[in-house]
């Protein structure tokens, strides 16, 4: 999974970063992590906006990743309810939003 | 340096409701004279006018809000100055007059909140509320119940607060805003109304989640010193507070806890040399039932997790240990956001002068606190009666 680190004290961050907040250096570089996570949170939307209306009910996740560097993503539907610490797998980073699915 | 002390000596507010055909400028200016002429003061008087406002520019397509507003409630060629800081955008103010009034530069000031969003298009509202959060989580779908609905899983989970207290937060909330002239939503609910009440976003049901609402708060501020000469009842502002927090969801350190409401809350107590046991009432930002349980603890008055029962323990009902939301809160009172930090100030004020339809009894200090966005800034204020 491609996220980017500080390029002065590698702490990884999910673009766009225009400071690390760590050390205050401006520079960052791509860096693939690997693609296993767990559920932190989430939540199931049932009342959403206009646009994301047809995909209702979806599940929005917050994932940890390595380092624990966390991110706020969608899950693939499933017949399955979110649960925390649950194990999930990076699936695709889209227009949209970076998709997990349970595993 | 130190701050010369400053006082609060007249309040304004319009109902928090739908407020058909009223513009936002006529809300600020109706709010703005009933605070003035509270204040026993002449408009020449005023030497400054702080306005908070969230986003009048997409709700109403309006900006230069402080200049228009100061100059239809006829004020003179004084510093006009809007805040920003989503649903803190009140709170910001209302520090910016105190804090411009007790570095000495000048003596009057008058501070309003105001925002007009019932009769936006859909379109717009969404866009105003998405305007506040993280464009990443924005592009998830996700929507501000939804972030409180992800905070109260992660809070259930590690703490094992039940649906049920929060059901109790709305219960009570809604009960209390029932003597509110001033609240929105004035309707007696159970428990089971809100436990079957319209999924909105695991676990966040319908009455679960405040009312958007028009609406406009004022206050007067002077120093102390000479605040006797104005109001029967001064109340003095002894503490204040504001820190960033953060940005989103996924970059908080905590799950359960707003890290700008701590901050804000440590300044404010620090200021007024005082504890969460000194505080006799509280408004605090219940914007979702789980955001009263997590502001409670985050501010100091129930260890962390144990907000949830404390509520079931009626421990924060009027006559409770530690009155929270008299007024009817968010919950009840509705949140036209940029209004709802100054309105908290209004409403401790009325308590502290032992003047609040909601009275608790011998309430001597309150504190307020005003949370923007999900999690982004905070206010914390304390006052105390000072008559």
């Amino acid at each position: 999974m491609k996220v980017i680190e500080c390029a002065q004290c590698h702490r990884t961050f999910i673009p766009p970063k225009f400071t690390c907040r760590a050390c205050g250096h401006t520079d960052f570089q791509e860096k693939e992590i690997p693609e296993k996570g767990k559920i932190l949170s989430f939540t199931t939307i049932w009342v959403a906006p206009e646009s994301f209306m047809d995909q209702v009910p979806y599940d929005i996740v917050v994932v940890e990743l390595a380092d624990k560097l966390r991110v706020t993503g969608r899950l693939l539907p499933i017949d399955k309810k979110p649960t925390i610490d649950a194990p999930v797998e990076f699936d695709r980073k889209d227009e949209k939003a970076y998709w997990f699915k349970l595993i | 340096m130190s701050l010369r002390s400053v006082s609060v000596i007249g309040i304004g507010s319009t109902p928090f409701a739908r407020l058909e055909g009223r513009s936002l400028l006529d809300l600020i200016n109706g709010a703005c004279n009933e605070a003035i002429r509270d204040a026993h003061i002449s408009r020449d008087q005023i030497q400054s006018f702080y306005l908070g406002n969230y986003s009048a520019g997409i709700l109403i397509g309006q900006e230069t809000l402080a200049p228009k507003a100061s100059y239809g409630l006829g004020l003179k060629e004084i510093p006009p100055t809007r805040v920003e800081g989503a649903c803190a955008s009140g709170g910001i103010a209302f520090r910016h007059a105190y804090l411009m009034i007790g570095t000495g530069l000048i003596d009057f000031a008058l501070v309003a909140g105001g925002e007009k969003m019932t009769e936006a298009t859909t379109e717009r509202s969404t866009a105003a509320l998405a305007a506040a959060a993280d464009e990443l989580e924005n592009r998830c779908g996700l929507t501000y119940p939804g972030a409180f609905g992800i905070w109260a899983n992660r809070h259930m989970h590690d703490y094992g607060t039940t649906r049920k207290q929060l059901a109790l937060v709305s219960v009570k909330n809604k009960r209390n805003g029932m003597r509110n002239p001033r609240a929105q939503l004035k309707k007696e609910i159970t428990i089971d109304d809100v436990l079957n009440s319209r999924l909105i976003a695991d676990p966040l049901r319908l009455y679960d989640c405040c009312p958007i609402s028009d609406g406009a708060a004022a206050l007067v501020l002077c120093p102390t010193a000479i605040a006797k000469g104005y109001a029967k009842k001064p109340i003095e502002i002894i503490g204040s507070g504001q820190a960033l927090g953060t940005i989103n969801i996924y970059e908080a350190d905590s799950l359960t806890a707003f890290s700008a409401t701590i901050r804000a809350a440590e300044q404010a107590f620090e200021m007024a040399s005082l504890t969460p046991n000194d505080i006799d009432v509280v408004e605090l930002h219940d914007c979702f039932s789980m955001a009263e349980i997590i502001d409670s603890e985050d501010l100091g008055f129930f260890e962390k997790g144990k907000g949830g029962p404390a509520v079931e323990e009626g421990l924060t009902q009027v006559d409770g240990k530690i009155p929270v939301n008299p007024s009817g809160g968010l919950l009840s009172k509705g949140h036209p956001v940029g209004a709802t930090g100054c309105g908290q100030i209004y409403e401790l004020v009325k308590q502290l002068r032992e003047e609040h339809e909601n009275q608790v009894p011998s309430a001597e200090i309150g504190l307020a606190h005003n949370l923007g966005g999900t999690g982004s800034v905070s206010t914390v204020h304390i006052l105390r009666r000072k008559w």
